[in-house]
């Protein structure tokens, strides 16, 4: 088997017990990324010569007899709206062409702190606004299981990097669905964490009641290994957990899908627009999960036909203020040519260095901000956030937790929806509903379309229950003896 | 929404947000999205009423927010770069 193949949790066993050295893994991943990425494009900048460093450093620290942490030497990518200090931070954005990050954010700092190496950073869609990457201003990610179709998004390139084997995991945000809808696209396990439990610190900010930073694993072991990691309780982020200690303590039991009750929202089901391979993966996930003992309940969420709206209106407001701080004076390229008018110079700024996804949604979340039109729009989508909330909590008053697809289809062609704001938009409809509520959701992969497009499901739990969901999506990769499936990569490599 | 109540809404919030100006073609086609994106909300309108109020839905406690002591002169020692009792920022205008 090549390093690329290894699992991170195989890979950190290996190197914890001596039998592959750190460098060799990076030189492998960096031969690799070299010989692969030009046909995905799914890092925007490389960290070669650190990654290098830190390698040899660990290796320092094994012949020192130290020793190492539970990430020893798994390379790892990183979103680029998270910091890393004095390294590219963009988030896609000409606006941010230039910026390197004046710290490094606290899931990142976990992940070294444990041993991990970061090879690079990953593109997206520009402030993660978007379901494609193809809003990214430095170009478009391909999906390595179909490299005319798009990885999802906004953390497509976190996606397309693990999927394609140019890293053993990797962060990505979600703030709509912004991890797991990627990881359906791209056949991999990819998790929002219950909102509070891993920090905000050094993630440029989107939609901050919402924002989450998460891992894309291959597999649902590797995903736990990564989020105890970055979980847990983080002073420098007001918002942080004291609840999310629990995520850093010890695991040994291993969870079983049998006594578990699951619940099939039944909007979800009934929802037009689902794909037909798309449901019957998900229906045979379903009886999966039945036969090893699960028992199957419909159940009702219904307000979750608001859900789309009301988040289409908080995360652009909650943008319109967090993105207000890019005018080329406080933050962000400044534009020649404005003269002396200062309105003018942020203007131009900001027209110029902002894509037109980030222009729209600014534009939305200052007209529901307004005056005139917030009760109607920002009151109103408060009021749905509670009501979804409130069904979810309901929903689990009377079963476990529940299941659903991640996304109504498979990965779509590149520039298929790009001219259809609504239609893109409707890519989230079903994992935009946890975010609204704050908790945890993973998506996992669930069998393939006929034209060999990966299918991915979605196990919904309460707040805190982040690890037992990846405890039972791993019983569910053991019941279907199913192992991380590669792409084939025609035509990338020489 | 008729296309010029939608392009003078459009203007508006355009300026209030900062950006613009638009080419015309921009504005018509930036517009005409606005107002499609604004008709998804329109579901919004059959919410039944007797909602419970706004407000955040985290169903977690979080840090306390209480004042602690701060050292004087803790946030002046802070600063990267200091002449004496002043901070220095890098040069915005006319830079």
């Amino acid at each position: 088997m090549n390093i690329w193949e290894l699992s991170a949790s195989d890979l950190s066993s290996k190197v914890r017990e001596g039998s592959l050295r750190p460098l060799e893994v990076v030189n492998d991943y960096f031969d690799r990324i070299e010989e692969v990425d030009p046909g995905i494009k799914s890092y925007l900048s490389l960290m070669k010569e650190p990654a290098q460093a830190q390698a040899k450093a660990l290796e320092a620290k094994r012949s020192q007899g130290r020793s190492l942490g539970r990430l020893a030497g798994v390379p790892v990518a990183v979103k680029d709206n998270i910091l890393i200090q004095d390294f590219p931070t963009t988030c896609a954005s000409k606006i941010l062409e230039n910026y390197r990050g004046s710290y490094t954010a606290t899931a990142a700092e976990r992940l070294i702190q444990e041993d991990a190496i970061i090879l690079g950073k990953t593109n997206m869609d520009e402030f993660a606004m978007g379901s494609s990457t193809e809003n990214s201003a430095f170009g478009v990610t391909r999906n390595p299981w179909d490299r005319e179709r798009v990885p999802g998004g906004s953390s497509g390139g976190s996606a397309a990097a693990v999927a394609a084997g140019l890293a053993a995991a990797a962060l990505g945000s979600d703030t709509g669905g912004s991890i797991r809808q990627p990881a359906s696209f791209c056949g991999l396990v990819g998790l929002k964490p219950t909102y509070g439990w891993v920090s905000r610190f050094g993630l440029v900010a989107f939609a901050s009641s919402l924002d989450q930073i998460g891992p894309l694993t291959r597999t649902a072991g590797d995903a736990a290994l990564i989020f105890q990691t970055i979980a847990g309780p983080d002073p420098k982020d007001s918002t942080s957990s004291p609840a999310s200690s629990v995520a850093q303590e010890p695991r040994t039991a291993k969870g079983s899908l049998k006594g578990v009750t699951f619940g099939v929202p039944k909007e979800f089901t009934e929802a037009g627009g689902v794909d037909p391979e798309v449901a019957a993966g998900v229906e045979k996930a379903v009886k999966v999960i039945e036969a090893q003992g699960a028992t199957i309940r419909p159940v009702s969420l219904p307000h979750s036909q608001y859900s789309l709206a009301a988040y289409y209106i908080l995360a652009p407001s909650e943008a319109s203020a967090n993105l207000a701080r890019f005018d080329g004076m406080r933050y962000g390229r400044r534009s020649e040519g404005a003269g002396d008018d200062l309105t003018a110079l942020y203007k131009k700024s900001r027209s110029l260095g902002f894509g037109r996804e980030v222009q729209r949604r600014i534009l939305i979340g200052t007209f529901a901000l307004s005056h005139g039109y917030y009760e109607a729009y920002y009151g109103k989508a408060q009021e749905v956030r509670r009501r979804v909330a409130a069904d979810f909590e309901e929903a689990f008053r009377q079963v476990q937790f529940l299941l659903s697809p991640t996304a109504p289809t498979p990965a779509f062609r590149i520039g298929e929806k790009s001219d259809d704001p609504v239609a893109m938009y409707l890519s989230d409809i079903f994992t935009i509903p946890v975010n609204l509520a704050g908790i945890p959701a993973a998506s996992f992969p669930c069998g393939f379309t006929q034209g060999g497009l990966p299918v991915g499901c979605q196990m919904i739990g309460p707040s805190g229950s982040d690890l037992t969901i990846l405890d039972l999506v791993g019983c569910f990769e053991d019941a279907t003896d199913r192992c991380f499936i590669r792409p084939a990569l025609a035509g990338v490599r020489s | 929404m008729d296309k010029a109540e939608a392009q003078a809404i459009f203007d508006r919030v355009a300026h209030l947000a900062r950006l613009g100006p638009f080419s015309p073609q921009d504005r018509d086609h930036m517009s005409g999205e606005f107002a499609k994106i604004l008709s998804l909300f329109d579901v919004l309108g059959q919410l039944p009423s007797g909602a419970p109020g706004a407000g955040s839905t985290r169903p977690l406690s979080v840090r306390e927010d209480k004042i602690s002591p701060f050292p004087p002169g803790a946030l002046v020692e802070s600063f990267p770069k200091r002449e004496g009792a002043f901070l220095k920022t890098p040069k915005v205008i006319g830079s």
